[in-house]
């Protein structure tokens, strides 16, 4: 039985497919046979829930059934990894660890890094609680959906003290087209330990890409946390992220949105021990007929904990854009300071966003604000890049690349805001009819 | 003999299915809600044909329906079936006589309010004729109205004296099928207040100063038409500032205001219905729909609230800004005390070139309370240039109440600009200490810093009403601080 307001699916072919994979086994067979339950008793949201409003994946639901097909990963294809020298690379392919691919040389002594299979065989104990840790399947469908088909996935664990300063780069790549890629991340930093984690999701074909990502950050720890969604221009792209952060530990993200036919990133941010402070920053474009959501989740669960929200959203063509960004601050949460504020560009005529910035707010003595703006860009700065004899698209580009730039800079992964910087270049050529 | 027993039953049967009409001379229906109720209601009001099928119509699309669960509240589900949908305008013999049969709290609380002496006989419900000649003073304002050509009655009379208004301009802005509530309400609604004002009239007075003389008791489905012709001005008032109460636990109204060419409506609420007692027990649940539909260009339509009682409050006055250039406002102060529970906002959907809204909301919470902001501000793909600017503050008093804001922004217009801000705080502790130091009382304090948090609204009110507020802020934050 499908919950309300969600979409119909086939679920004797799904649970055949789940069989026919093989997921029963192991240490997260039961677990996975949980969420397979879970899963189907959801049934993929419809747009007449209010978190997918304005994100229809009705046409994901038709297709289901073959992207969750059992397909062997085979030699990726496309972009390689960023272009990190000092970075430990880490190599998905089709939402599946590929240890051959990955580099795990030269790691500390108290830095462990394994596959998820390797773990279950040697420390099952530890992988139990490390996965499922903070995502809840009941939180969401497409979580569930990722737990019930979850491959050979990644963990990473930090010792105390540890600071690691090359920074963890895991590339997620495709094989074969309409293939369903369920990776799983998992991250654990100790106590005062500090580490860098970007992930970077480059598909080559058009697949169904659904990560969940757990990273947990023990007291005073410190994490750097970039993900840059670059997917082939055709995929399907709803990713979760579940950060959490103990006493005064220090949570810094940013997210780089251009890729994808439909993507969809959803942060859970938790600041769950006195006095952390959650940075987190985003930059979404889209063309053309594309779709992208960021939405964004900050729980405030403990007294003095601090969080700034900086999201920016630039739409050209016929693109669709949507944010959601909420700030909740539970009773004990006492001292909270929160601030959160979403801008938007819209390049062209036929282009939309969609923006909901919320509070929820139990506790009195807090300081919280929220702030959201859309326009165009502004005529008279144009008209001053004019009139100094610059032309219109250069114009334009600068005022664009300008709008972005408050979000790219002080990045430790350069690359990254280049990489953008270019997505931006090539969205701005995308105007539609627009009236300037 | 069993046939004819059978018989003798549905002879019965029948009688008493004709005695339900029949035996209407009492003043209330029975609870429960069928046709038959709706057809009783529309045969009392003595109303045509049309009127009737639209009533039947909207209890047909209501049965179909389902109470809306998305907004921030917590309430036991209503009985529908239990309650009575018609009950005649009460007599006045069980009336106090005079203001010293009433109440004293009641009149300590009109005192604190300022209310003028002669409004306060009739807001604690003395017998109107015992107190004072209100139909001269009626007379003069109808005389006035009549001479401008302002229609202003109860909505029962200007179905009888209007029909081909109402017929044409009822449910336009809200259909009968727009929401539970609104279904509900163009079903069994009894009474309201109807106003047309015509073509390049600027209506002469407030109407509120009429609506407090002669507010009739209209019951807890009440329906408000205001058309506003071409190039017509009028203010309208409902409600006051005095605590009300009613023995009516839902209320579900509807407000229609229609805004052609040029003209304008402001429309100002204070709702103080009872909110219940200290634990929640009690309290009136108001679901209100409002709207405004801007047809004309250059139209413009103001809505200001100040909402203080009810133990729940769903409602968003929202504007259709359908003509260019036309302007949308809401100014609101939400205030929620022990257990009340607020999710209030607006809705602006910007349809016309150039067109323009502002929105202000205050929220205080206190005690127990939930106060949710929810808006939407919609930018249509043919609303070129169009403007919004949203602020939303809220104020927490105490650490068991919640504040909440849950702004919706569609855009769907590049060269709209749309802004949106919100805040959410407590007083100070170096404001207060600076007033304390100067001499205030932690009371008069808060008082003031609550007072200039809604400025900016209270200021749109009509001014002797501005006044009032302020104080029925201060009253019903009473043993809030501290």
């Amino acid at each position: 039985m499908a919950a309300q307001h969600s979409i119909q699916l086939p679920a004797d072919d799904i649970r055949a497919v789940w069989q026919s994979a093989g997921l029963s086994n192991g240490v997260l067979g039961g677990l996975r046979s949980a969420a397979l339950d879970e899963f189907l008793h959801a049934g993929l949201p419809g747009t007449r829930n209010e978190s997918w409003k304005y994100t229809n994946i009705k046409r994901l639901a038709d297709e289901l059934t073959d992207y969750l097909q059992y397909k062997a990963p085979a030699e990726p294809d496309g972009s390689a990894a960023l272009d990190l020298p000092d970075a430990i690379h880490l190599t998905f392919v089709d939402g599946v660890f590929s240890p051959e691919r990955s580099d795990q040389k030269g790691l500390p002594d108290n830095v462990k890094l394994t596959s998820l299979a390797d773990l279950a065989e040697a420390e099952p104990a530890t992988l139990q609680s490390l996965f499922g840790r903070l995502a809840r399947t009941h939180d969401s469908a497409l979580v569930a959906l990722n737990t019930a088909f979850a491959g050979n996935g990644v963990a990473l664990v930090i010792a105390d003290g540890t600071t690691l300063a090359r920074p963890v780069c895991i590339t997620y790549r495709s094989s074969q087209a309409n293939a369903a890629a369920q990776p799983r991340l998992l991250v654990s930093l100790g106590q005062g330990s500090k580490a860098t984690v970007v992930e970077h999701f480059c598909s080559a074909h058009p697949v169904f890409v659904n990560p969940v990502a757990e990273l947990h950050c023990a007291a005073d720890s410190s994490l750097d946390y970039y993900k840059l969604q670059a997917e082939h221009a055709e995929t399907w792209h709803t990713a979760v992220q579940y950060i959490a952060a103990e006493n005064n530990a220090r949570i810094r993200t940013t997210h780089v949105d251009y890729g994808g036919a439909l993507a969809r990133n959803e942060l859970k941010l938790a600041l769950k021990g006195r006095g952390a402070h959650a940075e987190s920053r985003g930059l979404f474009m889209a063309d053309g007929t594309r779709h992208v959501e960021a939405r964004l989740d900050v729980r405030h669960e403990a007294p003095d904990t601090t969080s700034r929200e900086r999201y920016r959203g630039i739409l050209a063509g016929r693109a669709r854009g949507v944010f959601n960004g909420r700030i909740y601050v539970g009773q004990d949460a006492q001292k909270t300071a929160a601030e959160l504020t979403n801008r938007n560009l819209l390049l062209s005529k036929g282009a939309e966003i969609n923006t909901k910035p919320e509070l929820e707010i139990y506790a009195d003595d807090v300081k919280c604000a929220h702030g959201s703006t859309t326009g165009q860009l502004d005529a008279t700065s144009l008209f001053y890049l004019l009139s100094r004899g610059v032309d219109k698209p250069t114009a334009r580009n600068m005022l664009i690349t300008a709008f972005a730039a408050e979000l790219l800079t002080d990045i430790s992964v350069p690359i990254i805001a280049e990489l953008a910087r270019n997505a931006l270049e090539s969205l701005q050529a995308d105007t539609g009819g627009i009236r300037t | 003999m069993a046939s004819k027993q059978q018989d003798v039953k549905d002879l019965v049967e029948r009688k008493y299915r004709h005695g339900f009409v029949t035996d209407i001379e009492s003043d209330t229906l029975p609870p429960g809600i069928d046709e038959d109720v709706i057809r009783h209601i529309s045969q009392v009001k003595g109303e045509p044909q049309f009127m009737l099928d639209w009533r039947l119509k909207a209890y047909r699309l209501w049965q179909d329906m389902q109470a809306p669960n998305w907004a921030k509240l917590k309430l036991e589900p209503i009985d529908y079936q239990a309650i009575s949908y018609y009950s005649a305008p009460k007599k006045d013999e069980n009336a106090p006589k005079s203001l010293d049969e009433v109440d004293p709290k009641l009149l300590e609380t009109y005192d604190k309010l300022g209310i003028p002496l002669h409004e306060r006989a009739r807001l604690a419900g003395v017998a109107v004729d015992a107190v004072f000649d209100s139909v001269s003073v009626t007379t003069t304002f109808k005389d006035k109205l009549a001479d401008a050509g302002v229609i202003f009655c109860s909505f029962s009379e200007a179905v009888k004296q209007h029909p081909e208004l109402i017929e044409r301009y009822l449910g336009t802005v809200v259909p009968q099928r727009d929401n539970f509530f609104a279904a509900l309400n163009s079903a069994v609604f009894t009474d309201g207040s109807f106003v047309y004002v015509p073509k390049g009239v600027r209506c002469p007075m407030e109407l509120s100063t009429y609506f407090r003389i002669n507010a009739a008791n209209t019951g807890q489905f009440e329906r408000t038409l205001i058309i506003a012709d071409e190039g017509s001005h009028v203010s309208y008032l409902e409600g006051c500032t005095a605590p009300q109460r009613d023995e009516n636990q839902l209320h579900a109204a509807v407000v229609e205001l229609i805004a052609e060419k040029d003209a304008e409506i402001k429309y100002s609420t204070v709702q103080n219905w009872y909110p219940g007692d200290e634990n929640g027990r009690g309290g009136i649940y108001n679901f209100v729909t409002k709207r405004g539909d801007c047809r004309g260009d250059r139209s413009k339509i103001s809505w200001t609230q100040v909402e203080a009682g009810s133990a729940i409050t769903w409602k968003y006055p929202s504007c259709i800004l359908r003509g260019a250039q036309s302007v949308g406002e809401f100014y609101s102060v939400a205030v929620t005390n022990n257990y009340q529970q607020a999710d209030t906002g607006t809705k602006m959907i910007h349809i016309g070139p150039g067109t323009r809204s502002t929105i202000i909301s205050k929220g205080i919470s206190a005690g127990q309370a939930q106060n949710a902001y929810r808006g939407l501000v919609k930018m249509m793909p043919t609303a070129e240039n169009a403007r919004n600017y949203t602020q939303c503050d809220s104020l927490l008093m105490g650490n068991q109440c919640g504040a909440h804001t849950f702004p919706y922004m569609e855009i769907k217009n590049p060269s709209a600009i749309v802004e949106h801000e919100a805040t959410t705080s407590k007083i100070a502790d170096d404001q207060l200490f600076y007033c304390r130091q100067r001499g205030l009382s932690e009371e008069d304090a808060v008082n003031m810093i609550v007072n200039g948090f809604c400025k900016e609204v209270f200021r749109e009110l009509p001014m002797e009403f501005a006044v009032e507020a302020q104080n029925l802020m201060n009253v019903s934050l009473e043993g809030a601080v501290g």
